[in-house]
């Protein structure tokens, strides 16, 4: 006989439950910043669903900010990557954010950012696309240190380019 | 200038800004050009064991792998040898 499990949906005490920010369409800008995050947050969730990239040459990345505004440098990566049926890794890029996407295509992505100590974060990031006929995937790990508290978070071309498509959800706890 | 939302995601009011993109410099350019180099020298690391003898064909391309960015600085433009 096979054992099954009926799990209780609650949540365990002591666990904050997931707070959901406005979602915002990615169309016609290249730059998306959602502010609101309020004082004393430990966990920050963005997903992006069906974000079009339009015809980017350059990564689309999550920038992270605080009351001086987004930041744009300090992201000490590791990253990984397929392209094309390749797969790719760099474990020492530095970029002006946590990269999701490499190339110009419709993508999904989950975000995790999580407080270590202070005011500092760990950025994990997995994207998922259909590129051509290949499933691809972007997977990206990134520390980075804000000058003071998160309060708002960002998807950002760094070419410039408007995105043309897909929703941003931002949740905290 | 490109455009910038700002969205207040508590009320959901939206604003719009420009800002400038800052270009890759050309050390990250030169970053994701090694990383792709690489990948490409790993795909062929078997043509190198020890108990295989490469031919010339390989060995140059594994060469001029090394050497690509003797002569490219970017994937922008870069163009691969011809895999054997």
């Amino acid at each position: 006989m096979a054992l099954t499990t009926i799990r209780n949906s609650g949540l365990a005490a002591g666990v904050a439950e997931w707070t959901a920010l406005t979602a915002v369409t990615t169309n016609g800008a290249s730059s998306y910043t959602v502010s609101g995050i309020p004082s004393g947050v430990t966990e920050v969730l963005i997903i992006g669903c069906g974000v079009h990239r339009n015809t980017s040459t350059n990564r689309a990345t999550i920038q992270l900010g605080d009351s001086g505004g987004l930041e744009t440098t300090g992201y000490n990566h590791t990253v990984s990557y397929t392209a094309a049926g390749t797969y790719y890794i760099n474990t020492n890029q530095s970029i002006a954010g946590a990269q999701t996407m490499f190339y110009n295509a419709e993508y999904n992505f989950r975000c995790h950012c999580f407080n270590t100590t202070g005011n500092e974060w760990n950025i994990d990031v997995r994207t998922f696309s259909e590129a051509g006929s290949s499933y691809e995937m972007v997977q990206t790990m990134v520390r980075k240190s804000l000058s003071a508290e998160l309060d708002r978070v960002a998807l950002v071309d760094l070419n410039g380019t408007n995105f043309d498509g897909g929703t941003l959800r931002v949740y905290y706890r | 200038m490109a455009v910038s939302k700002i969205i207040n995601g508590i009320t959901g009011e939206e604003t719009e800004e420009t800002w400038t993109p800052t270009a890759q410099t050309a050390d990250e350019k030169l970053t994701d050009l090694r990383m792709v180099r690489n990948s490409k020298l790993t795909e062929t690391d078997v043509w190198a064991l020890s108990d295989r003898t490469m031919t010339q064909e390989q060995t140059d391309y594994r060469q001029a792998l090394r050497d690509i960015t003797d002569s490219y600085t970017s994937l922008d433009d870069v163009v691969w040898p011809t895999k054997p």
